[in-house]
């Protein structure tokens, strides 16, 4: 397979069409995996590039929508500093849409801010990366539609691919986007998809590939991996939820067992794939350095940033103190983790709590 | 004479195809330590020391004091005397560097390599002013100084009428011309960061934090001379293993001044359990600075260090207040050399945006003060508050537990991080 992955899918000699063809056979098994058409898929680096791609090239290919974005206080770096290059360099006004105590979009903020003025384009988070709190994408694009025909609305599906159903069909979005590597296609791999008749202006220009949205041979292999990944992980949704689920339920009751003292931050319904949690008395960052010395990964905030102890906009956006969010951690659960791995984790956490645990206030 | 080629690099230029009567070599002036009297031939000694440890990788050099300046050939290897004064340009003692051509005494010789010399630094630039600057200490050359400079300065004038202007005042170029019993010729003086040679004074022993003062403090006593030594206090897993590397990073960039410095780790983090135990919350950063004195102490003692370095600025936090500094200063026999003392915090990073520590000091892991800070600590301790809050600890156990808890690794100089701005 990997062989035709060499050839350039826009070469006309024959390694570059069977070439071509591996990319198409890729569409066609995302496009069953995530309902969607085959000429909805636009191949990119990952998710962060998909993002920009869409609220920038969106926003830059027809001039007469209104100037106004809405996204939310809950959203990834990458929407919320693309958000901003719109303001600083094009112009838009940019509201960020509260978030509730349970980390999902404030709907009757969402009404107010869609009443408040004409919008032009719509961003949210389907599932949060931080704490897992699931946003009805239906419902949300039903009320953004009625109040706000013209706008273009953007879901960050990132965390929603592979782990959970999803129809791109029937969302109600315009343009979405996704990672391979969050289900085990390499790094540097991602789409965006996006509905026929939205037009999309490139950011990035070339050759003219992709329907000269996307610019750059497509990485032939990274396509094919991709699609492969997703479909591994689709055939077997229902499976892996129901494991997942048991992991991190698990995990929780071992907790409560060993009496570490904790707060649940992720929300009741949350996806089972990330829970955020926070153990009062130990600094999430000194618990991710003791684990990862057991090379037992874990995270603080976001994993994609090295910022400074306590900043967490999501966290703070659902109204934690700081305490909580310094003590505040991020666990992956994983179809391929076992009930013991789980067991063993929550032994780990105790006997580093038990050990680095400051309880002040003598 | 055949056209001799010069090839520029940056502003230290280099000679291809050099005729063999022609050699390079790098004029390093030595400030401070001409002036030591007695002392004078040690100072010389160890500098020559210091400058071969700093580029004996690059080639095989004759390296030569006399008439109050060190002489460096290059004897084999063709090395580029750029990246030789460049080195250089950061070795204490070195007030600055010229690289220049050097040659026998020859008027026709002494013209060509002129004009030559011209064509490089002076051309292809628009027009530019110079001036030419003689002195002859050889007085069997048959010109005087003034004559030689309006000589050269004529046929300069001639030869690239358009190009070329005299100016006496600040001109583009100074092309200075010494004739000895070699002519020497260059035009670039490479400021150096001054000082005393490293170890001229002894050894001292540095608390280097990740922070930015304290590296800036290791580099000031370093350019009085001292040997550094650098003690860390690692508090795993309150502070993350990218905070030690950090440390270390600043330690390694400290070499490039200092030479090689041995690097002690202290396992800090019983220690510090205990004192969050036994200590009261308002007095913990008093408290823990003088059990880091004290350690320091130790390993000073054993090391032969004559002092102890930190980067403490009057006044900077609650644990710098003159009381709090004399709470800490009285646990401890050896001197304590307070280098920022009295410095804005302002010119503290300017210095360590000059030695190239400043980039790498605000990288954004916390350091065990950080973690352990207390949200009001007490500001003006006296001696008995200080001596109070130790009353539940066993402080010898804890300081002689504390020595098998060092490792220690040798930071050799390295030149592989980014240049200093």
């Amino acid at each position: 397979m990997l062989g035709e992955c060499g050839n350039n899918p826009s070469s006309t000699h024959a390694g570059g069409l069977r070439a071509l063809a591996q990319v198409n056979e890729a569409k066609r098994i995302i496009s069953r995996c995530l309902d969607c058409s085959p000429d909805d898929i636009i191949f990119t680096s990952g998710g962060t590039e998909s993002i920009n791609l869409a609220l920038l090239g969106s926003s830059l290919a027809v001039n007469r929508r209104p100037k106004r974005a809405l996204t939310t206080s809950g959203e990834h770096d990458a929407v919320i500093e693309t958000m901003k290059v719109l303001r600083d360099m094009y112009g838009f006004e940019i509201d960020f849409v509260e978030i509730t105590d349970d980390g999902v979009v404030d709907i009757e903020v969402l009404k107010e801010a869609l009443h408040e003025a004409p919008c032009g384009l719509a961003s949210f988070l389907v599932v949060s990366n931080e704490t897992g709190a699931i946003n009805d994408v239906q419902y949300l694009t039903t009320i953004i539609r009625q109040r706000a025909p013209q706008a273009i609305i953007h879901g960050d599906i990132v965390q929603v691919c592979g782990k959970m159903p999803f129809s791109f069909k029937r969302s109600g979005l315009d343009l979405a986007s996704l990672s391979g590597h969050k289900f085990g296609a390499p790094k540097g791999t991602g789409v965006l998809l996006k509905r026929k008749g939205i037009s999309i202006s490139p950011i990035i220009h070339g050759g003219g590939q992709q329907k000269n949205i996307r610019s750059g041979t497509e990485n032939v292999p990274g396509v094919y991996a991709l699609a492969l990944a997703l479909e591994s992980h689709v055939l077997r949704l229902a499976e892996h939820m129901e494991h997942v689920t048991s992991l991190r339920d698990l995990f929780i009751h071992r907790i409560e067992m060993l009496r570490i003292p904790h707060v649940v931050i992720s929300p009741e319904g949350a996806s089972p794939y990330v829970l955020s949690i926070a153990f009062p008395g130990i600094r999430g960052e000194t618990l991710l350095n003791a684990l990862s010395a057991e090379d037992i990964y874990i995270s603080t905030g976001s994993a994609c940033g090295s910022k400074r102890a306590g900043d967490n906009h999501v966290l703070l956006a659902m109204g934690l103190d700081k305490e909580t969010i310094l003590s505040a951690v991020r666990i992956s659960f994983a179809p391929q983790q076992s009930s013991e791995d789980i067991e063993y984790l929550a032994r780990r956490i105790a006997d580093i709590y038990g050990r680095y645990a400051i309880h002040r206030g003598r | 004479m055949a056209a001799t080629q010069y090839i520029e690099e940056g502003e230290v230029f280099q000679l291809t195809d050099r005729p063999d009567n022609i050699n390079e070599l790098l004029l390093v002036r030595i400030g401070e330590i001409t002036l030591k009297g007695l002392n004078r031939g040690r100072f010389v000694a160890r500098l020559i020391g210091n400058i071969k440890r700093r580029i004996k990788d690059l080639g095989e050099f004759s390296i030569v004091q006399s008439h109050s300046r060190i002489w460096i050939h290059a004897l084999s290897g063709e090395p580029s005397m750029k990246e030789v004064a460049k080195r250089l340009s950061t070795v204490f003692g070195i007030v600055s560097i010229s690289p220049a051509l050097e040659f026998d005494p020859d008027w026709e010789t002494l013209v060509q390599v002129v004009e030559d010399y011209a064509t490089v630094v002076l051309l292809g630039k628009g027009k530019r002013t110079f001036k030419l600057e003689t002195k002859r200490v050889n007085k069997s050359f048959p010109l005087s100084s003034y004559e030689v400079s309006s000589e050269l300065g004529a046929k300069l004038l001639t030869r690239f009428p358009e190009q070329l202007s005299v100016k006496m005042i600040e001109p583009d170029i100074t092309i200075h011309v010494e004739i000895r019993d070699k002519i020497y010729v260059y035009h670039e003086t490479i400021p150096g960061h001054a000082g005393l040679p490293v170890g001229m004074s002894g050894r001292g022993m540095l608390l280097l934090s990740g922070g930015i003062d304290s590296p800036v403090a290791g580099y000031m006593m370093a350019s009085r001379g001292m040997i550094l030594e650098a003690i860390y206090f690692h508090t795993f897993p309150y502070t993350s293993q990218q905070a030690l590397d950090k440390v270390e990073k600043l330690a390694q960039i400290l070499t490039r001044y200092a030479g090689r410095i041995a690097f002690h780790t202290v396992d800090f983090t019983d220690i510090q359990l205990e004192l969050n135990d036994k200590v009261p919350e308002d007095m913990l950063t008093v408290v823990m600075r003088r059990i880091m004195m004290r350690i320091a102490e130790e390993l000073a003692r054993e090391r032969n260090a004559k002092a102890i370095i930190t980067g403490e600025s009057l006044g900077q936090v609650a644990s710098q207040t003159a009381e709090a500094l004399m709470a800490t200063d009285v646990v401890v026999g050896l001197p304590v050399f307070r280098p920022l003392i009295g410095l804005d915090k302002n010119d503290t990073i300017a210095l360590a945006r000059k030695i190239g520590t400043f980039e790498t000091s605000i990288l954004p892991y916390d350091d065990c003060c950080t973690v352990f800070v207390s949200k009001h600590p007490k500001t003006h301790p006296s001696l008995a508050d200080a001596d109070k809050a130790e009353a539940r600890l066993d402080m010898d156990a804890l300081i002689e537990t504390s020595r098998e808890k060092i490792s220690t690794k040798l930071i050799d100089l390295s030149f592989e991080f980014e240049e200093s701005h």
